[in-house]
């Protein structure tokens, strides 16, 4: 079978609010994990995941100032709804599309003289909760 | 809708915004400019694809303002080359970074020596249709 190759150009991603945020984004990457006790028995270790969390890691330019800007749409939802989650959605590539819900977080603002500003989140998903579509 | 293009959107507009310096300034590069020049001209790597999705294209777009004096009188052309790329410096729009401003060096342009040296900016461009 062939090898397959995708890339950070094969992801598609969106959040509800209508933002670009594919015009902006230089990384995205959303990472799932079982939070999983290891107990230590007279059989040897046994396992149990007792929760399972979730971040998401954007980088992206910063675009204070434009319409529809990002940073501004995040800014305002932690400013005015710090605990009400914003629904992503990242297709991976075709046939793989994840759909979260994150918590708002600041973006920084502001950068050095030589270089565009950018700005790096790492959200937490809320309650780990992702939803996979597997086609 | 007619495609965008770099010439029409990026090497243009920077051109016209350098149209107040004191110098012949050129969108691309001309068979002999005339001194003084302030040339825009593709610098490496050109284009950078730095963002995610390929639905839209987005590029990072890395030139070169080439600057050019005559070469006559060695601290007269480096004092003038000088002056220029101080004014091309305040003129560029925002939207652009700018890195360095290379060592000046002597080069012929025809029969002519030119002082030339480069500011080296980058941009983003998005291609639409």
């Amino acid at each position: 079978m062939a090898t397959t190759v995708i890339t950070g150009r094969d992801i598609s991603l969106s959040f509800t609010g209508g933002t670009d945020i594919e015009a902006q984004a230089t990384n995205a990457v959303l990472t799932k994990t079982n939070v999983r006790e290891t107990y230590q028995t007279l059989d040897g270790e046994a396992y149990k995941t007792v929760n399972v969390e979730g971040t998401f890691q954007l980088d992206m330019l910063a675009d204070w100032g434009k319409t529809s800007s990002v940073c501004e749409a995040l800014w305002a939802a932690a400013e005015s709804a710090p605990d009400t989650t914003i629904s992503v959605t990242l297709t991976a590539a075709t046939g793989a599309q994840f759909v979260f819900p994150i918590l708002p977080e600041y973006p920084t603002a502001g950068g050095s003289g030589t270089d565009a500003q950018t700005v790096s989140y790492t959200f937490k998903i809320s309650k780990g909760e992702v939803v996979e579509t597997f086609s | 809708m007619t495609a965008s293009t770099i010439l029409d959107t990026v090497r243009t507009p920077l051109s016209n915004a350098l149209s107040t310096v004191a110098a012949n300034v050129y969108a691309f590069v001309p068979e002999t400019p005339s001194v003084p020049f302030c040339v825009n001209v593709p610098d490496s790597p050109y284009l950078e694809l730095e963002t995610i999705n390929k639905s839209t294209l987005h590029t990072k777009i890395n030139l070169v303002i080439s600057c050019g004096v005559a070469y006559n009188n060695n601290a007269a052309s480096l004092d003038n080359l000088e002056q220029l790329v101080m004014s091309v410096l305040k003129v560029i729009p925002v939207g652009y970074t700018i890195g360095a401003v290379e060592k000046p060096t002597v080069t012929q342009v025809g029969a002519s020596n030119v002082l030339v040296a480069d500011i080296r900016v980058s941009t983003y461009y998005t291609q639409t249709n």
